[in-house]
């Protein structure tokens, strides 16, 4: 028997680096890798959820999955046509380029 | 505390050193190796708290399908300098990283007090509340999919 408060409280610091590696960095792959950090502990919250609350958790976090997954392809997508455009996916560069 | 919960908190506390590594590393693809790292202990904690289907599709999606087109996606772009941030900028991102957890967690545990893990994974169970309740739901997802995924291949695409 897991505690359900404490499996939570534990994936706390993986959202945080998540979502400090989305503020912080600058390279847009890597933004997205922390986006999918920050995901993954929203899925492991979840997991956690659907150990209590019945399948319904495990449901949710399918259809979390698919959507994380959708998000990661276009997000690349766009990763790739930036290059491809200014030659740099570096968003600070990108950033005084719209300034330009 | 018994030794599900030692095992789930270590391979929790193996995710976080694996997802630190992988926002730290200057290398995109070394980045990526934590990030399977980070993939393959999360599923670990999963199939601690029981829920082992969902750890399944969460590794076959992660590991199979992302992890693939973020190293496609970092071959097809020129190797940029990942400079560190400045320290007050990473002061202000952990600040706010921080207070948004807080309050997302804050919020989960308002109503939530002394639950305990009853029971695990069942695929039948899942896909009869995934095509019984929630078959709207996925059809609404399946088409949005496609859209994103003819998006992608559009946008990645050199000819238009």
């Amino acid at each position: 028997m897991i505690d359900v408060n404490l499996a939570i409280l534990a994936t706390i610091p993986l959202f945080i680096i998540g979502f400090y590696g989305v503020l912080a960095r600058r390279h847009f792959i890597r933004i997205i890798i922390s986006f999918e950090i920050a995901l993954t502990a929203v899925i492991l919250a979840i997991g956690a959820f659907a150990t209590s609350k019945g399948m319904l958790g495990e449901v949710i976090g399918i259809i979390i999955i698919a959507v994380v997954a959708m998000e990661v392809a276009l997000g690349l997508a766009i990763a790739i046509q930036l290059d491809r455009l200014f030659q740099t996916v570096d968003i600070y560069e990108l950033r005084k380029l719209k300034e330009e | 505390m018994n030794l599900e919960t030692i095992l789930y908190l270590v391979a929790i506390g193996l995710a976080i050193f694996f997802s630190y590594l992988a926002i730290h590393v200057r290398s995109i693809l070394y980045a990526v190796i934590f990030l399977v790292g980070m993939y393959a202990t999360s599923t670990w904690a999963l199939i601690q708290l029981g829920s082992w289907f969902l750890a399944l599709v969460y590794l076959f999606i992660g590991a199979g399908g992302v992890l693939v087109l973020i190293i496609f996606a970092s071959m097809l772009t020129r190797p940029a300098i990942d400079i560190p941030p400045s320290r007050s900028l990473s002061v202000l991102a952990f600040l706010v990283s921080l207070f948004f957890a807080s309050l997302i967690f804050y919020l989960l545990f308002r109503n939530q007090t002394g639950l305990t893990t009853v029971f695990s994974s069942n695929y039948i169970e899942i896909s009869k509340i995934l095509f019984d309740n929630y078959a709207f739901a996925i059809i609404i997802i399946a088409i949005a999919a496609l859209a994103v995924y003819y998006g992608a291949i559009y946008l990645a695409s050199e000819e238009k």
